[in-house]
């Protein structure tokens, strides 16, 4: 017997759609989804055959605020089929169902890149602060002047001088002048000691200690998370619980996990899933 | 991790053992012999780990400790209850003197005693009195022998003994070819040879130290820490084991510590410990002592040998030891925790270096009728260097722009977002120089180093313990376990940068 939920907060809202019914255009108008975005949506879920949560849409590298849209006026359907405890005889076997799945190495990489935290990043800053300190402080200067001197006297042709200048008068110039110079200034300036420390290698340092802190953060909680999640999956698989209710609450905190695990990889996990 | 047997407890004649009046409180192993002393001064020595044979050491005078339980009886008697509360510190102190009261140290066939009355050579040929000074420490390094005391260290010679410099009050020293350690009431202090230097970063008291073997040292204060760099003075501080009573060392990275809830192991330099399980704990173990690759512990019951583990899954223990050797090893050289600030002291014996190069040309005309017109054209090249040294320690930012950032900052405060005693701790890192950043940084590194590598010990050590696991009956228990064992590996990669996972796939 296969049972059917929509899980939603509002169910008296009769305005939201579902996320793995609704068309493109219905998208468009109900969550405000530019129309190229609402077309992916669409791909997207069809490549897939259905959509767990919003989660898995950041894997189309939508918008916080597009994402938030679609949280707000979609919901997702829980699809349940009453599970019966199965026949296993090894842990190996067990373990096995899982195979397809990510590991934890796999989601932990995509963890770490899509919060920007990898090794690889942070080393490429240190790798760039030890070099600032080679390259030299770089001043260029250049400077005009041009002079010209208007003081200038006018003198008849016996050599006196008269006020105004006229036809009848050589025009002789005394005094008068133009000086032009150019001054290029090039001053390189290398601080040797900031080769051994300086203050802006020990930002860097100080930041990627940060980064690191963020990194073991992130990583600990995903892995948290991922192990929740299939400590519920074996449970599930081995000792299911007899009730409706029992089955609906642990499908719903699987779908929360997964959705969770989406949110730290950027979509990476149901993207692999899938495949 | 080390797996370590208990082996014999020798015979100690003359000792009277948990009910005789004083506790055994020193041991000093060298070679076959062993020198074990009690709080009253009394000293026994065996030379061939056979029958402990007591040293005829004179009697201590009568000892402060019975004088002030009489002061504190007859305080009690009367009314001045100052008089009773000054009598019962005296008494305090007085047991303090006694836990500590006899230092013991082998240099050859010589066992050196230091007691309240003073150092004592202690040959087969005989005893005798080398200095007249209450001695509270004493180590020796081949010939050389060093004595700590109230007002310093003395060392001895072949012109007999004298005092190398005044110190605190000496609580322990120790000596190597790198020269004499003193842990006194007031830090740390460390002679190479040109005089006594206080090695900053740990204030306050310091009740042991030991060298490490290369040019670090252990040191016990308020827990055990190692220093890495006595040169520098940096602070390594790293695993801590509280109420530590002794310390022993078998390597640059192995030591033990001797607390009231046991021994406790560390192979990494003090980053981890470990209590060591079946060693005496309580009032039972005193003192302790390097003996080859294991311990002597000495205690109420006498003297215990400890040794490596030979029988029981030794292959299993040193394969798990380097697996979390290499482990620690990998939290230490993280990407972004492993990088150094650099040496303040090296960066001011580089300068800045101002290289000037300047082209000038002129165009000069004058028009004059009497002269013709003249015209003048020059060019200047000129090329200058300039050093300069800057002392360490300078701001590198200016006043005025700080006082701008805290500006901006004090609108956060006004708007809530920044809580006003932080102000002043930025305006203080605002303004401080590079030196004091590199420091900081520096301190918290190895503040998260210490606790990143606690997680990663801790994992490992339930993992071992989880491994070692048999499987369980339920095929729901088992699964259970392996999950949780692969969380572990999880957890222990993601602090490690994955040195225990191969290359990953691609991201989808």
């Amino acid at each position: 017997m296969i049972w059917t939920f929509l899980m939603s907060l509002a169910l008296a809202a009769p305005q939201r759609l579902g996320l793995n019914a609704a068309t493109a255009d219905e998208l468009v108008a109900s969550a405000g989804l530019a129309a190229s975005d609402a077309q992916r949506v669409v791909a997207l879920r069809t490549q897939r055959g259905r959509l767990q949560s919003v989660e898995e849409l950041r894997v189309l590298g939508l918008g916080d605020a597009t994402l938030d849209a679609l949280r707000k006026s979609t919901d997702v359907e829980v699809t349940l089929q009453l599970a019966s405890a199965r026949s296993f005889t090894t842990p190996e076997e067990v373990l096995a169902h899982f195979a397809s799945e990510p590991t934890i190495q796999d989601v932990q990489q995509w963890t770490s890149h899509y919060a920007g935290t990898d090794p690889e990043t942070v080393a490429r800053w240190l790798r760039a602060s030890r070099s600032f300190a080679a390259l030299p402080q770089l001043t260029l200067e250049y400077g005009y002047d041009d002079g010209f001197d208007q003081d200038f006297v006018y003198l008849t042709v016996d050599g006196n001088t008269v006020e105004t200048p006229n036809d009848e008068l050589f025009p002789g110039l005394e005094g008068g002048g133009r000086d032009q110079s150019m001054d290029f200034l090039v001053r390189t300036r290398w601080d040797l000691n900031e080769l051994v420390m300086s203050s802006e290698r020990i930002r860097v340092i100080s930041e990627a200690q940060d980064v690191v802190k963020l990194r073991d953060k992130m990583l600990g909680e995903v892995t948290r998370t991922y192990f929740e999640r299939r400590r519920l999956q074996v449970e599930g698989l081995l000792q299911p619980r007899a009730d409706l209710l029992g089955q609906l609450k642990d499908q719903l905190r699987l779908m929360e996990l997964t959705a969770n695990l989406d949110a730290m990889t950027g979509g990476a996990f149901s993207t692999a899933m899938a495949r | 991790m080390w797996a370590l047997a208990w082996a014999t407890s020798a015979a100690i004649a003359g000792w009277e053992g948990p009910q005789g009046p004083a506790r055994l409180m020193a041991v000093a192993v060298d070679a076959d012999r062993t020198a074990v002393a009690d709080g009253g001064g009394r000293v026994w020595w065996s030379l061939d780990r056979g029958v402990f044979l007591e040293v005829p050491l004179p009697d201590l005078a009568s000892t402060s400790t019975e004088s002030s339980i009489r002061d504190v009886v007859d305080a009690a008697e009367g009314t001045d209850t100052d008089a009773l509360g000054d009598a019962i510190d005296a008494l305090s102190s007085a047991l303090e003197d006694v836990d500590g009261a006899t230092a013991l140290a082998w240099s050859g066939d010589t066992l050196w005693v230091g007691r309240d009355d003073g150092l004592w050579r202690v040959t087969p040929a005989g005893v005798v009195l080398e200095l007249a000074e209450p001695v509270r420490a004493v180590a020796a390094d081949g010939s050389n022998v060093v004595a700590g005391t109230r007002s310093g260290v003395w060392t001895g010679g072949t012109f007999g003994w004298s005092q190398v410099g005044s110190l605190p009050p000496v609580n322990d020293v120790d000596v190597g070819p790198s020269g004499v350690l003193a842990a006194t009431d007031d830090g740390l202090w460390t002679n190479f040879g040109a005089g006594w230097a206080r090695s900053p970063g740990r204030d306050g008291s310091i009740d042991r130290v030991a060298w490490d073997g290369l040019v670090g040292a252990w040191v016990v204060a308020d827990g055990v820490f190692h220093i890495d760099d006595l040169a520098l003075g940096s602070l390594a501080g790293s695993g801590e084991v509280l109420r530590t009573r002794d310390l022993a060392t078998t390597g640059a990275r192995a030591a033990a510590a001797l607390g009231p809830d046991g021994l406790h192991l560390s192979q990494d330099g003090g980053w981890t410990w470990v209590v060591s399980p079946g060693a005496p704990r309580g009032d039972d173990a005193r003192a302790l002592a390097t003996d080859g690759p294991g311990f002597v512990v000495v205690g109420e019951g006498g003297v215990f040998t400890w040794a490596p583990d030979t029988e029981t899954s030794q292959v299993a223990s040193s394969a798990n030891a380097e697996e979390l050797g290499a482990l620690l090893l990998s939290v230490r050289s993280r990407v972004g925790l492993s990088e150094r600030a650099g040496n303040p002291w090296a960066a001011v014996a580089l300068p800045t270096i101002d290289l000037v190069g300047t082209y000038a040309v002129s165009d000069g005309i004058l028009w004059s009728p009497l002269t013709g017109t003249t015209r003048d054209i020059g060019a200047d090249i000129g090329i200058g260097v300039t050093l300069t040294w800057t002392p360490p320690g300078r701001s590198t930012t200016t006043a005025d722009s700080t006082d701008v950032a805290v500006e901006d900052i004090a609108e956060a405060v006004a708007d809530g977002s920044l809580f006003p005693e932080d102000l002043d701790a930025l305006r203080a890192e605002l303004r401080e120089g590079a030196t004091t950043q590199g420091y900081r940084v520096g301190r918290d590194q190895v503040s998260y180093l210490t606790q990143v590598s606690s997680q990663v010990a801790t994992a490992w050590a339930v993992r071992s313990e989880l491994a070692a696991e048999v499987e369980r009956p339920s095929l729901a228990a088992e699964v259970d376990r392996r999950l949780r064992l692969a969380e572990l590996d999880a957890v222990i990669a993601a602090l490690t940068d994955g040195a225990t996972v191969k290359p990953l796939r691609e991201r989808p």
